[in-house]
């Protein structure tokens, strides 16, 4: 065990050690998370199951280096995130990682393809590459909405824009804190397979969260959080 | 590049503040671009009437001290003026000799006070050009030595028509009182300014009831094609004049005033001097009242604009930190899928500056629009304040760089005042803001 964590340690793709993240609230403090050991292999499709309050968004958050832990160090593509300044972890997360949100996130002024081509104008070289946009809003089955806003869409097509605009960049990592709860279930279902989709065709790891237990099916590795806490963790075929 | 997009996407989405807020801009710079133009045209068309009442821009007289201490208004050595016009190269052409007294015209009964000026018809070009004769012909005011013009008010309080005698009287250079005769052979339209305006005579009449030699004349006129050029010019003229002869001092401008429509010699205490010498005045002396006025007229024009502004400010800034507010969810959405925070705050900044840019247009515009409409309400001319006017016409020349600063003032000032939210949305944590409920 030893042995296999410091192998992985050495490609370190996704790691966190002993990670803390306490709130303060008022004149007392959350501990929100209560040191969550993980360690994510490339290419993997995992969820991170919980109860509401668990922890699920702010562990999500911390690999995603939006928010940064109390205590503890999160690793990525074998970069210790606390040594970085903000403009560098800016940059890491354009590059490296994909955000799928909740309630979709979307920027109201822009349309499909606008959306979709939205993380490309951020990067210094401005290649907007229709072709590839294109290509992923087919894959996402909005070939019909190109133009339209978000406002003009449903929840799933809201969602499935996300997915794109969380894939162009080609990341190795997409990110996705309850991507189905604003969704009815079958519709969620949906999504989630065409994550599933991704993964399989084109090696992008997928971390989700989820507190809906028929999803948290789908995939190949499941943690459990309960109370900021690691409580479970299953691999499928294991 | 997608900043700009972004930022007039947002000033469209949001319409109504959009519009409130450039609103606010666009009348801040509809109104001082009034003022700025208004002023401008102000300045200029009071100078225009002005060099119309007063005949030309640059004015020379000789002024002789008497044994009995009075000084009269006479050349005497006039071909001194001429050869040092010629060499600084003043066209003859563009130079109009007068004299000038005030008189009371008398005709059956009633009596007006007047300032009668002697002219030489055939020069005086801008004079028949600018006069407006509502009876009579110019050849019969050319052909009758004793010819008088006469405004329509001073007739009308007379009681007199074209072909009555009217007599009138005046004291001499040397100070006796003259009776003289004219014939009224022209009405002319009263411009209104300063209620009261000249009488034209010939100049021969006019010196000969004022007793000096018929060829001879009190002042000499210089009309000049550039009013910028006026004090330079005047300036060069006193200083060669100065090489030939005694001058007086350049005055002051508080110094003088206009009275009426003729120049008036004031004596100045403080240099004694004898015999005779010249003086050379211009326009902008006896108008120093009015670059007075349009300076307090551009300075309140500013006091507006700056109260305009900070109002402006202060929406700006709240409207700006609402937005944020607003706008927390999509800025941590665009954090986190890779927007720097620099970016974010160019993304506000240049909201600001799209604004200010259309209020700033919009205002410009409307400025426009109004100084047409009032271009179609013309002043009486009876008013005083048509003074001010073109024949009426207020008008209002576009005043390039009064119109270049205050862009750069009202940009500059908006974006300052969206600097700090703008900062704020960019420092914003982004796990905070994406947890924002907004
Ligand atoms: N910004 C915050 N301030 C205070 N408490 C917070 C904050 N964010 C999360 N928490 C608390 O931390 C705990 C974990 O929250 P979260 O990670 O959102 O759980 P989940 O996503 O599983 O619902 C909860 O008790 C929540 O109230
Ligand atoms: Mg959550």
């Amino acid at each position: 065990m030893t042995n296999q964590t410091l192998e992985e340690l050495a490609v370190g793709f996704v790691t966190l050690q002993d990670v803390h993240k306490v709130y303060p609230l008022g004149k007392t403090e959350v501990h929100a998370v209560q040191g969550v050991s993980l360690d994510i292999q490339e290419g993997d499709f995992i969820s991170i199951a919980g109860p509401s309050g668990s922890g699920k968004s702010t562990v999500l958050n911390m690999i995603g280096c939006i928010d940064v832990p109390t205590k503890g160090s999160v690793i990525l593509d074998s970069q210790d995130t606390k040594t970085l300044k903000d403009r560098e972890i800016t940059s890491l997360r354009h590059r490296f990682i994909g955000f799928i949100f909740q309630s979709f996130n979307l920027i109201p002024v822009l349309n499909t393809y606008e959306n979709i081509e939205f993380p490309l104008l951020l990067a210094r070289k401005k290649l907007s590459q229709r072709e590839w946009i294109e290509h992923l809003i087919e894959e996402v089955g909005l070939k019909d909405w190109i133009s339209h806003r978000p406002n003009e869409l449903s929840g799933g097509q809201r969602q499935r824009v996300a997915i794109a605009r969380a894939l162009v960049t080609k990341p190795r990592l997409v990110l996705a804190d309850e991507p189905t709860a604003n969704l009815d279930s079958d519709t969620g279902e949906k999504i989630i397979e065409l994550m599933k989709r991704i993964n399989r065709e084109q090696g992008t790891t997928f971390i989700f969260s989820t507190h809906d237990q028929d999803i948290v099916q789908i995939a190949d590795h499941v943690i459990r959080l309960l109370d900021g806490k690691i409580a479970e963790e299953q691999r499928r075929g294991q | 590049m997608i900043e700009m997009k972004l930022a007039l996407r947002n000033l469209a989405r949001q319409k109504k503040r959009t519009i409130l807020l450039g609103g606010a801009i666009a009348f801040g710079i509809m109104v001082i671009t009034l003022v700025n133009s208004f002023t401008a045209g102000a300045e200029y068309n009071v100078k225009e009437n002005f060099s119309y009442l007063l005949a030309g821009h640059i004015y020379v007289e000789e002024q002789i001290r008497r044994d009995d201490d009075k000084v009269v208004l006479l050349f005497e050595h006039p071909q001194v003026v001429e050869e040092t016009l010629a060499e600084i190269g003043i066209d003859a052409r563009s130079v109009m000799r007068r004299s000038a007294y005030q008189g009371q015209f008398i005709f059956s009964g009633r009596s007006a006070d007047q300032t009668v000026q002697g002219v030489n018809w055939e020069r005086e070009n801008a004079l028949q050009e600018r006069m407006i004769l509502l009876e009579g012909q110019l050849e019969d005011i050319i052909s009758d030595p004793s010819a008088v013009v006469l405004s329509e008010q001073v007739a009308r309080r007379l009681g007199a028509e074209i072909g009555d005698e009217l007599i009138v009287r005046m004291s001499t250079v040397t100070g006796q009182q003259n009776v003289g005769s004219l014939v009224i052979r022209g009405i002319m339209q009263d411009p209104g300014l300063l209620g009261s305006i000249s009488a034209y005579a010939h100049l021969e009449m006019v010196n000969s009831h004022i007793n000096i030699p018929v060829d001879s004349y009190q002042a000499l006129h210089i009309s000049i094609d550039r009013f910028t050029q006026v004090d330079m010019l005047t300036d060069q003229l006193h200083r060669a004049l100065g090489e030939r002869a005694a001058v007086a001092p350049r005055i002051s401008q508080q110094d003088v005033a206009v009275t009426s429509t003729s120049l008036v010699y004031q004596d100045d205490e403080s240099e004694p001097w004898t015999g005779s010498r010249f003086s050379v005045t211009n326009i902008n002396d006896y108008l120093g009242q009015i670059e007075q006025i349009s300076s307090a007229l551009t300075i309140t024009g500013m006091v507006i604009l700056l109260v305009l502004i900070a109002i402006i400010m202060v929406g700006v800034i709240n409207t700006f930190r609402m937005v944020m507010y607003e706008r927390v969810k999509e800025i941590g959405t665009m954090r986190a899928v890779g927007m720097q925070r620099k970016s974010v705050k160019r993304l506000f900044l240049w909201e600001a500056c799209f604004l200010a840019l259309f209020g700033y247009l919009a205002g410009v515009v409307l400025a426009l629009g109004v100084s047409a409409v009032i271009g179609f309400f013309p002043i009486p001319l009876e008013n005083p304040f048509s003074l001010f006017t073109q024949s009426g016409i207020i008008t209002f020349p576009i005043q390039l760089g009064s119109l270049a600063v205050n862009f750069l003032l009202i940009t500059v000032l908006t974006v300052c005042a969206a600097w700090f939210p703008a900062r704020k949305a960019a420092r914003m944590d982004p796990a905070a803001a994406l947890r924002a409920t907004a």
